[in-house]
């Protein structure tokens, strides 16, 4: 598989930016209080949770949404894992000098 | 670092439904410094079923990999008491109560866990302090120990509900009735 890295990187630099998986369903408190932070490394513990702040069925909206991230991060993986496999080849003509 | 999945989320319900059945739950305090962890369902939820009821015993069978929740609670004896006192009042056979009838489906409601390896029942035990029980058998292939919680709650809140159901139907039957002569004598009172 060739890949052109100039026009590669001219098309993902024209698309416009967005989300991934959209989160507008998912419940704030979920979302920046304990998602972000374990996301980000930080340690939560239970008794930082604040449970009268959201409902339980909020709970499975966050897991399918979690779900959603684990899938567009899978596909997003292998087709890394397949531009990986990708050989480089040489200019046919010289590029600088 | 922890990973993010789905029993990390059914850790914080297990303890959401835990929490919304009684903030004050002495597990809030067990579990304060342990860190979000979906390797913990497991403990948790063991922890969780014993939240609900006054009185939770555990058995396990080894032989037949048979776990046995006996759940012992005043709300349970007190409403098996009243079905009691309801046939009592109006000669009913226990088969024909429609308050136990009610409270079997609210159990088969209460109880439903999207597994086949489990089965449940309430029943009198005259031998036992308590009078009556909740039991629940949670066979060897049994895997969903994080939704008995909530099934737990469920139940608990329709021992509740049909408790003031039937005391209120029971304080109906002991109401005179209009042929009855006190009530005659009382509704002369009251028009005159």
């Amino acid at each position: 598989m060739l890949v052109d890295l100039h026009a590669f990187q001219k098309a993902l630099s024209g698309l416009p930016e967005e989300e991934t998986v959209d989160s507008s369903e998912v419940h704030p408190y979920l979302l920046n209080e304990i998602f972000h932070p374990i996301l980000t490394g930080k340690s939560v513990c239970y008794g930082d949770i604040d449970f009268s702040e959201f409902d339980a069925d909020d709970l499975s909206v966050i897991s399918d949404y979690c779900d959603r991230r684990e899938s567009m991060m899978h596909k997003l993986w292998e087709y890394v894992n397949e531009l990986s496999k990708a050989v480089a080849s040489a200019c046919t003509g010289r590029a600088f000098c | 670092m922890v990973e993010i999945n789905e029993y990390l989320w059914a850790t914080i319900y297990v303890l959401k439904t835990v929490y919304d059945h009684n903030p004050e739950s002495p597990i809030f305090h067990e579990y304060a410094s342990a860190v979000i962890d979906g390797d913990l369902i497991y403990e948790i939820s063991e922890n969780a079923i014993q939240q609900f009821f006054a009185d939770t015993r555990e058995y396990y069978n080894e032989e037949d990999d048979v776990a046995t929740y006996v759940f012992l609670d005043p709300i349970i004896t007190q409403y098996w008491k009243l079905c009691d006192e309801y046939e009592k009042k109006l000669r009913l056979d226990p088969k024909d109560n429609r308050f136990r009838q009610d409270m079997d489906q609210a159990l088969d409601s209460a109880l439903y866990i999207n597994d086949y390896s489990y089965a449940y029942n309430w029943y009198s035990d005259t031998k036992h302090e308590y009078g009556c029980k909740l039991v629940l058998l949670c066979y060897c292939e049994f895997w969903s120990y994080h939704w008995i919680p909530k099934a737990l709650s469920e139940a608990y809140d329709a021992f509740v509900h049909y408790t003031k159901l039937i005391k209120e139907a029971i304080a109906e039957l002991d109401l005179p009735k209009i042929d009855d002569p006190s009530m005659q004598t009382y509704q002369r009172k009251k028009a005159a």
